[in-house]
Parts: C-alpha cells; structure tokens; sequence
C-alpha cells in the first residue's frame, strides 16, 4: 500500500515522536509514505480568523503539490491539519461558493479524486484490525488506557464515525491487547490552540481531563493529535508547579503504542522526547509478563 | 441560498450575520446547549446563548466589543449540539472577522494578536516556525520568560527548532497571501 503523507508543522517540532513512529508504524505495516515535496503550513485557525480564502487556499496548495506527484491519497497525522485539507478539497470539488476565487488565488482549475484520511481512520478502515493484529509481537496485558480524541471527531469537514462516543481508537487499544477504559472525557475540547495566550484557561481544562483520567484508573491517555499531546504533557508540569496533585498520566500517541505491541523498545517508539516519562507505563507491560523494557 | 427574514433591514446585524455566514441566530430557542458544553463559556463576557440572542436584537457593539468570540476554541461542541442547527462556532469565527474589518478594539488583544504572529510566521516561511512565534508573542505581551523554563527541556529533546525551515516555494504562499481577501 502506498499513500502520501501530509506532516505538518507540528511533526516537524513540538510533535517529532509522532512523525517518527507514524513513520515506523506505517513501514511495519507495509505501508509505503510519501511525503508531499516542499509542502506549507495548512493555515490552522489563525488563517480561518482572518479569511475563508486564505485558510482554503494555503492547503489547496498542498493538493496542487501531492497532484503534481500524482498522490490519490494522504494520511494527516494532525486532525487540525486533516480538517483543513478536506474542507479545501470539498470547496473546490463540490462546487462550494469560493471555487471560483481560488482558482483565481491558485492559478489552477480542479478535477480530482483524492481520499484524504487522519491516521485513526487510516488505521481503522484502510489497514485494519487483523492486519494490526497480525503484526504484534508484544500484546500490551495489563495496562488500562483512556482514548482521548480531543475535538478530532468533530472538527470541519471530518466524517468518522460517532461525534460524541466515537469508538474506534478504543477497539484499536484493545486489540492491541490493553484495556480501552470508558470515560467522560473522551472529546472534551483541551483548548490546545489557546496554550500560549490564554495559559490559565488552559490549564484549568488539562487539569479537568487528566482529573477524570485518574478518576477511572487509566495508566495514560492515548491521542492522535499533536496539539493535544504536546499541550497535556508539558501543562501537566505546569500544573504541578502551582501546587496541583502530580497526576503523572503520560501523554501518548496511538502510533506509539502500537509500536510498543509490535515489540519496539523505549528510544525507538520516541517516549525519550515526552516530559511525563511513560517508562512506568512500560513497566505495566513488562509487569504482565509479556513485554521487555528495552 | 439563505432568503433573509422578509420586512428586515437588510443591514441589520442579524441580517449581516446571515450575509457573512449563513447562519440566521433568529432560529434559536436559547435552550443553552450551547452553553453548557462550551469549555470556554467560564471565560466569556456574554456566553454563547447570549451572544446569539444580542445579535437577534441587533447590539452589534455590544457583541463585537465584548471578549466571547475571542475565547471560542472553535471545538464545534456547540455547532454539534444546537438543536436548530446553529453553527454556532462558525458565527463567533464571523464576529472576529467583523470585529477587525469594522475596526473596533478586540477586547482580547493577545489571541488576534497571536493569530497575526502565526500568519506573520507562514508568509515569512511558508511554516510555522514555533519558537520564533512564541518569542514574538511573549515580547509583545510584555511577559518575556513566559513558558521560557519549557525551553531548554525543549531543545534538548530536540522538539523545537532553533531555525526555521524555509520552503522553496515560498514565492507562492506570498502570492497567497496577496491574493486571498481579507475578512471573506
């Protein structure tokens, strides 16, 4: 299987671990990526605030490169970037209002067929359960997760599955051997985008989602964004530092734990670059016997 | 196509909301879903089913001078739940474009100002490039060592970067930014 991989900012930062164990992920599964050449930031919500043409026209540009490299399909690991490439890809393909002025924007007219995907979806519907299940070699007994997909289910544009229950993380964790715990705050929004301004708001959000975390006994949080990653696992530090209980909940990426399940070691799935060290959760999976901390 | 309420003036703000968004608040029942699952509402000046009601009555100062669209993370918890259909979070996205066309002071400076930093980044780079942004923001706030105890954890582990990376194409994403209309 081959498909093109739209990074993103974030994956070439503050979220490098998720870039590198999609990346190993996708080679473990026989997945083929391709990364789109000399790609642009997609605009985020910063774009939308100002302009509808703009934040459609900085990921149409994107389409336009994985076309000339003649993609049919991209995997996003980053929701915010995903939601931002299929609302621009609808506008232009369904006829929406603004097709016209970014033609002009772009210089281009569009006929195409491209399936854009988010790495859950991906995971769950093009690879597939079997196929993760085929490729484990360490199956994860013992440790208790909460799947935690942040606004990912809602966001614009994005069609998977149930809004406010979605499921399919949790069957993945699952077959993956841990257990999926059910919780309250499965798409409860983190406020990642306001990390930097509004810090305060923020950490009273990252402290009401690790709060209910703890609350059903979860050993770490599963995400499959990096706004979210980043802004659970370093405010986590920050709430300890204005006198909050230490929650020690690591932040970790589906790609990651899969990887673990698939028998890859500490540095190799990339939890050196987390600030809340998950080398207790591995000692979970050791503890059951089945998984050796490398 | 949206058909504006007969016998209104066309210029009315709810009218206008309508003309910028499609979104026409007068369907609201204020039954305060919106609200209650807001994460932000805590934060905000008006709560969202107030926001949505001042424009029924048309106080567009009231509303595009006051914080509460500033602080929607646009989660679209709102837009999800509203049992009218209502996308809410898509109307507080139009009321800051009408806050900075109309030029009234965003009564939260930081987060229009962020948003600048971050386009300011895109169009120098043709990505975000974080730690020249939160330096930017930091300094223009007046909180210089802001976040900065993040930093060398940071860099150690390697996940920000020190320089940007600049895109060959850049020439383009100017061309982008020339060309797209503000406030559309």
């Amino acid at each position: 299987m081959q498909i093109g991989y739209f990074p993103g900012c974030s994956l070439k930062s503050t979220a490098k671990e998720y870039d590198l164990s999609v990346k190993t992920l996708c080679a473990n599964l026989g997945v083929e990526l391709i990364e789109i050449e000399d790609w642009n930031c997609c605009g985020a919500t910063p774009a939308a605030a100002i302009s509808e043409e703009l934040s459609l026209a900085l990921p149409l540009q994107n389409l336009i490169k994985a076309r000339t490299q003649q993609l049919t399909s991209i995997l996003s690991p980053c929701p915010a970037c995903h939601s931002h490439l299929l609302l621009a890809y609808k506008e232009v393909t369904s006829g929406g209002a603004y097709r016209k002025r970014l033609e002009e924007i772009v210089d281009q007219s569009f006929k195409w067929d491209i399936t854009l995907r988010h790495l859950v979806d991906f995971l769950y519907e093009d690879v597939g359960l079997d196929k993760i299940k085929e490729s484990l070699v360490n199956p994860l007994g013992g440790i208790k997760l909460v799947s935690y997909y942040g606004c990912l289910t809602r966001l614009k544009g994005v069609e998977i599955e149930d809004k406010e229950n979605p499921s399919m993380m949790d069957e993945i964790i699952n077959t993956l051997g841990a257990e999926a715990l059910d919780w309250s705050h499965k798409t409860e929004c983190c406020g990642a985008s306001f990390s930097i301004t509004k810090t305060d708001a923020v950490l009273r959000l990252v402290g009401e989602i690790l709060e209910a975390a703890k609350t059903v006994g979860a050993d770490a949080l599963v995400v499959v964004c990096p706004l979210c990653q980043a802004n659970l696992d370093m405010r986590q530090l920050e709430l300890v530092k204005r006198g909050s209980k230490r929650f020690n909940l690591p932040i970790i990426y589906l790609s990651q734990l899969i990887l673990l399940a698939q028998g890859k070691g500490y540095g190799e799935v990339g939890f050196d670059k987390h600030l809340v060290n998950p080398r207790a959760l591995m000692r979970g999976c050791e503890s059951s016997g089945k998984h050796m901390v490398k | 196509m949206v058909v504006l309420p007969e016998g209104e003036k066309v210029q009315s703000f709810r009218n206008l909301i309508i003309e910028r968004c499609g979104e026409d608040v007068g369907k609201c029942i204020q039954c305060g879903k919106c609200s209650s699952g807001c994460p932000l509402a805590v934060e905000m000046e008006y709560i969202p089913n107030q926001i949505m009601e001042l424009i029924r009555l048309n106080q567009e100062e009231k509303v595009l001078t006051s914080n509460s669209f500033w602080f929607c993370a646009s989660c679209q918890t709102c837009s999800i739940r509203c049992p009218h259909d209502i996308d809410i979070a898509k109307v507080m996205n139009t009321l800051r474009k009408l806050n900075l066309e109309k030029g009234y002071q965003p009564a939260d400076k930081g987060i229009s100002q962020f948003n600048q930093i971050f386009l300011d980044s895109i169009k120098s780079h043709g990505r975000v490039y974080e730690l020249g942004m939160v330096t930017r923001f930091n300094l223009s706030t007046g909180q210089p060592l802001k976040d900065a105890s993040f930093g060398p954890a940071m860099i150690l582990k390697s996940k920000i970067a020190l320089l940007p990376h600049r895109i060959k194409g850049l020439h383009t994403i100017k061309t982008i930014f020339k060309k797209s209309k503000k406030f559309t």
